[in-house]
This record gives C-alpha cells, sequence and structure tokens, in this order.
C-alpha cells in the first residue's frame, strides 16, 4: 500500500467512525451525543460561539485567499 | 495626579494576568492558539497572526468577564454591572433563530449571487482574499458583538460521549499534522502524504467546484448561525 494510499484510507477512517458515531448517537435512548448537539453544547457560551466562528471563517480564507 | 504606587499597579497586574492565562486555558482558545502556531510554522503567518488574535481577544474577554462578575458579587455598582448584564443578556437564541427564518430567502439569493461572482475569481488571487475575507471578518465581528452566554441551562452531554467525539477530532486533527509534517517542507505539498487542503486542490481548481465549495461554507456558516 503506498503511502498516499495509506493517508487517504486514515481520513476515511476517521470519517467512517464519526459518521457512525453519530448514526449510533440517532438511535432512539442513546446517552451519546449527536455531533450537532456537541456543537450546541460548545456554542452555548460566548467564547465557544466566537471560537467556532473564527475556525470557520479561517476555513474559507485557508481555501481560498493568499 | 499622581501615579498609583508600585504595590498597586502590580496587584492589579496580577489579578488581571491570571484571569487571561486561565482564559488560555479553556479548550475553544487552545485550538484557536494551537491553529495559529501551526498554521506559523506552515509559513502561514498572517493567518496564524489572525488566529492567535482572536485566541488572546477570547482570552482577554473570558478575564474581563470574570473581573467584571467578581465586582458585580462583591456589591461594586459600576458601569460595568450594565455591562454584565449586556454580556450576560437573554439575547435568545428563538429570537435570532426568528430573524434568520425571515431573512432565509433573501440570504439563500444572496449566498447563490456571491458564489457565482466568487467562484470565478482564482485561488488565491487579491479578488477571492478580499471577496472571502470580508464575510469571514464581518462573521467573526459580528459574533463578538452579539454572542453572549446562554442564560438556559446547557444540555447534559455524558462523559463517554463527549469522550468519544474528542478523541474523533484528535484523531482527525493528529492525521492532518502527521501528512503535514511528512511533507518534504510544511509550506510544500505531497502527493506521498496529502493534507486535507491538498485534497481538496483538484475539487477547487475548478468553477464548479468553487461553486460548491462556496455554497456549502456559507450554508456551514448559517446553521453555525442558527446554533
Amino acid at each position: 500500500m503506498s503511502s498516499h494510499t495509506a493517508t487517504l484510507a486514515g481520513y476515511l477512517l476517521v470519517l467512517a467512525l464519526g459518521t457512525g458515531l453519530n448514526a449510533l448517537a440517532h438511535r432512539p435512548a442513546s446517552r451519546l451525543p449527536t455531533l450537532a448537539a456537541v456543537f450546541t453544547r460548545i456554542m452555548h457560551s460566548r467564547t465557544g460561539r466566537i471560537a467556532v466562528v473564527a475556525w470557520w471563517a479561517w476555513l474559507g480564507v485557508h481555501l481560498f485567499s493568499k | 495626579m499622581t501615579a498609583p504606587p508600585a504595590r498597586v499597579r502590580r496587584a492589579v497586574l496580577t489579578a488581571g494576568l491570571w484571569p487571561m492565562a486561565r482564559g488560555l486555558g479553556h479548550p475553544a482558545v487552545m485550538t484557536l492558539v494551537l491553529g495559529a502556531v501551526f498554521s506559523y510554522l506552515a509559513n502561514d503567518t498572517v493567518r496564524a497572526g489572525c488566529l492567535l488574535a482572536v485566541g488572546l481577544a477570547l482570552a482577554w474577554d473570558r478575564a474581563r468577564r470574570s473581573f467584571v462578575r467578581l465586582s458585580a458579587a462583591a456589591g461594586e455598582s459600576t458601569p460595568r454591572t450594565s455591562c454584565r448584564a449586556a454580556v450576560l443578556s437573554k439575547e435568545p437564541a428563538g429570537r435570532r433563530r426568528a430573524a434568520m427564518r425571515r431573512l432565509r430567502v433573501p440570504a439563500v439569493v444572496a449566498a447563490i449571487a456571491y458564489s457565482l461572482v466568487v467562484a470565478w475569481f482564482q485561488r488565491y488571487s487579491w479578488p477571492a482574499t478580499i471577496a472571502v475575507a470580508i464575510p469571514a471578518a464581518a462573521a467573526v465581528l459580528i459574533a463578538w458583538r452579539v454572542s453572549a452566554d446562554s442564560a438556559a441551562e446547557p444540555e447534559r452531554l455524558t462523559r463517554t460521549g463527549m469522550a468519544a467525539w474528542a478523541l474523533i477530532g484528535v484523531g482527525a486533527a493528529a492525521w492532518e499534522l502527521t501528512a503535514l509534517a511528512l511533507q518534504p517542507t510544511l509550506g510544500t505539498d505531497s502527493p506521498a502524504h496529502p493534507t486535507l487542503s491538498y485534497l481538496a486542490n483538484p475539487i477547487l481548481a475548478s468553477v464548479p467546484g468553487r461553486l460548491a465549495a462556496l455554497l456549502g461554507w456559507l450554508a456551514l456558516g448559517w446553521y453555525l448561525a442558527r446554533k
């Protein structure tokens, strides 16, 4: 397996784990929080809300700007 | 007017520095500071500076609010008390969501129009930089201006659940940073160890790809603003 494929596999594994965890969290009576619930909890505070918005801003600037 | 004694100045400085240091330990602030460090290491000085500035401003903001709370608890009736009221006011999420519901159609039209124009700009060109930096900076400034600690009791999340999500987040960050570290230099892309940005390059090279990415970015921003 080339290192390119291995790196891609790592990203896909993380994506699969996240998707799986979110699916588990959506089951009735699950004690796991959904990703949306985690974000709601983080953004419950002013600090968390501004930090999340700053990361969102960074993402756009990182992808498109000099 | 005489300057306060050195002892008083030291006490004030210490009282301000300790909450500031504690503010830097807040997980949300730490992610920004760490992001700034890695951006700097990747020769991305401007974005590193922006992340660091927001992180430090948030640490200062937490220190200031902590000071205001202490002052209020001590019964000081100062203008800071009204500042506290503003910071902790119930700028209700419900009202914000209702306003956003009313704005949904014009916002969608504006987002499509914006994306259709900006998608034609070459990545990393000055027009693209300015066109993306303006809404990004505006969003942070608006969030700074209107965000308040929610007065509602936060939903209780299980430690196991939070730990599981934290593990996935840290795992993703560690994998991305490993790929970054295995590049020939931190500023040089490597097909053998692709970062997420590198993987996004083929998509963002075309106008339709940039259009989709811009729409996705704006939709994510809208979703976060509703939270």
